[in-house]
């Protein structure tokens, strides 16, 4: 039998855990309501023999901005409602453990239902969101929460009818949720009408959102992956994404983003996207002032994409 | 509470700290708010006040891992900042501005790198003083490693001319890596991210975006002068200059040596230059795949920039 440190080991004060988990020179906390996992918020967090019950309760437990890391077993399941989850202490990451539907699961079963980030330099990493709802406006609510990253999770659809709109909506305040990025998330979205996968509400710099898969049942073309209406994000990158939306034939405005500023700067490129606009075909608003570089456009399911824009001649 | 051994696990002699590189040296912790420089720096709760006082402790080309802790801040003088010992690995530790963030407070204050085989990793670089000629000088240093780390203008006047500049001394900074770094540059007239001033071999330059709000062309993402690299990859850069509509040089990169050689591959850049429309000085020697290159902002690049030729 191997010797069993049953809470753990710190080296140098490090916590040891082994795989290919962030470094943290602050806390670890653990979190389980999986039956038979002994999870329970009376519990001390500290080992995945004592877990936290809920996501919550385990913030709660973290210290501002000393990189405190929850990890979320495998079959964890919680169901968000609008104030159940409020990621409000800098610095926390939130990681699930496991692979594809052993991931934990978080189900909104209200229209407001939504994980509020209120804090800075937070990030939520594989996990699995379903929509039990008509409507659910946000999985994830930005609020003063600069540089949150959300990656490499899922966001599901339960109907048509039970459906999220967006999955990431940011606040009206300018500048507050700078640095957000959105990495490498998976996107099924069966409702015919729904909102923009990110919808930005507020000025926004230093946007990333890269290799993001999108897949929509909707029959509206307007921004299904990006909205930022009026606002203005300086340094913005959106890298390596796929839009597969069903829209419709003769939408007037961008299929993959939408907005009015001109004084946006950034890069789109090597971003893919197919709907049925087949008469205008707007990749993204023309005068968002975005550089965009290798972005890919079909109206047809079964036909290649075309380079849209169209390439200028530079000489 | 778990079991702490403050002098550290190890495992085969090798120290366990997870997520950061590997050593068979030591680790050290820097935290500005509570550490001291008296402090022994050898557990994350007695960490050391400076980076420099951790680069001290370092011995060189055992591959010492330097762990600068969330929220550890500095502010960078022309001096006070030598990674001086070989082999040093600087590693920040947080997301976004919780990364340790390191303030450039004179147009000399900058971070030399004067040893072999360092790198310097996951941090914010702030520039608060007027054209702040270099974040980071290499010297006498081959192979350092810089990446995923951001540089930022505070303003127009408190800007970056630079990120990285090398010295002189020809294959003083030979094996030069600068990847997945982010720059946003915000003044009218600026110089490039990466300025070569020394015949370098095996420059790799990958997966940077670079935001300039300069109204001139020239070079904006790397400039040679009249030296000589060889075995370069560039790949995988975005530049968005604002640049001028008749820039008669290369937009993303300058030089006048003919004897270079290396590739430059998969790098986007758009300026208003609509008149010569270059992306880099035609007679470099590199070798060109897909890279492109627009003047108009709303319209996609075209591809390759330059032009293919037949090879048949």
């Amino acid at each position: 039998m191997p010797t069993n440190f049953p809470n753990g080991i710190a080296s140098y004060g490090v916590p040891v855990l082994p795989g290919d988990n962030p470094i943290t020179t602050g806390s670890v906390f653990f979190v389980c309501n999986r039956t038979g996992a002994n999870g329970s918020d009376g519990n001390s967090g500290k080992t995945p023999s004592e877990p936290f019950a809920t996501v919550d309760y385990a913030i709660g437990q973290c210290t501002p901005s000393a990189g405190d890391v929850i990890y979320v077993l495998p079959g964890h399941a919680e169901t968000v409602t609008a104030t159940s989850i409020a990621l409000d202490v800098a610095g926390v990451r939130i990681i699930g453990l496991g692979s594809g539907r052993s991931r934990p699961t978080f189900t909104y079963g209200a229209a407001a239902a939504t994980i509020t980030v209120s804090a800075a330099g937070c990030r939520w990493s594989n996990c699995h969101f379903i929509a039990n709802f008509l409507n659910v406006a946000a999985a994830f609510t930005i609020g003063a929460a600069k540089d949150f990253q959300l990656d490499s999770s899922s966001f599901i659809d339960t109907s048509s009818t039970l459906n999220f709109l967006s999955i990431v909506v940011t606040g009206a305040t300018a500048n507050a949720a700078d640095g957000l990025s959105v990495i490498g998330n998976y996107v099924l979205g069966l409702a015919a009408t729904d909102g923009a996968f990110i919808s930005i509400l507020g000025n926004t710099d230093r946007f990333l959102a890269a290799d993001n898969f999108v897949d929509k049942a909707a029959t509206n073309d307007a921004g299904h992956f990006l909205t930022q209406a009026a606002l203005v994000m300086k340094g913005a990158r959106v890298y390596r994404n796929t839009l597969n939306v069903v829209g419709s034939t003769g939408a007037a405005v961008g299929v993959f983003a939408t907005g009015s500023s001109t004084t946006n700067t950034g890069v789109f490129a090597y971003n893919l996207t197919t709907s049925l606009d087949t008469t205008s075909a707007l990749f993204i608003t023309a005068a968002l002032n975005y550089a965009v570089h290798e972005n890919y456009m079909s109206g047809v399911v079964a036909a290649s994409g075309t380079l849209f824009p169209a390439a200028d001649n530079p000489a | 509470m778990p079991v702490n051994y403050p002098n550290g696990v190890t495992s085969m002699g090798i120290p366990l700290v997870p997520g950061v590189p590997l050593t068979t040296g030591k680790y050290l912790f820097v935290l500005s708010t509570i550490g001291s420089d008296t402090n022994s720096g050898r557990d994350k709760d007695h960490p050391l006040a400076t980076i420099q006082a951790a680069i001290n402790k370092c011995t060189a080309n055992k591959n010492d891992v330097i762990v600068l802790m969330p929220g550890h801040a500095e502010t960078v003088t022309a001096t006070n900042i030598n990674l001086n010992v070989a082999g040093v690995q600087v590693v920040g530790v947080g997301i976004g501005l919780l990364r340790p963030t390191f303030t450039y407070g004179a147009a000399a204050a900058t971070i030399t790198v004067s040893a072999a085989n360092c790198s310097w990793s996951n941090c914010n670089h702030i520039a608060n003083f007027l054209s702040v000629a270099a974040a980071f000088t290499i010297g006498a240093a081959k192979d350092f490693q810089l990446n995923g780390c951001d540089f930022t203008d505070t303003s127009a006047t408190l800007d970056f001319l630079s990120v990285v500049v090398t010295g002189a001394t020809n294959n003083a900074a030979d094996g030069l890596t600068v990847t997945n770094c982010n720059y946003w540059s915000l003044p009218t007239t600026a110089n490039a991210f990466i300025s070569i001033l020394g015949n370098l071999d095996r420059l790799y330059v990958a997966g940077n975006y670079v935001d300039k709000l300069a109204t001139n062309d020239a070079g904006q993402f790397i400039t040679i002068a009249a030296l000589v690299i060889k075995r370069a990859q560039i790949l995988r850069n975005y530049l968005n200059v604002v640049g001028s509509a008749g820039a008669a040089v290369g937009v993303f990169m300058t030089g006048s040596s003919t004897t270079n050689t290396g590739i430059l591959a998969h790098n986007y850049c758009v300026s208003l230059d609509t008149t010569g429309g270059l992306l880099l000085t035609a007679t470099l020697n590199l070798g060109l795949f897909n890279n492109g290159m627009s003047g108009a902002i709303a319209a996609s690049a075209t591809m390759p920039w330059p032009a293919a030729d037949s090879p048949a």
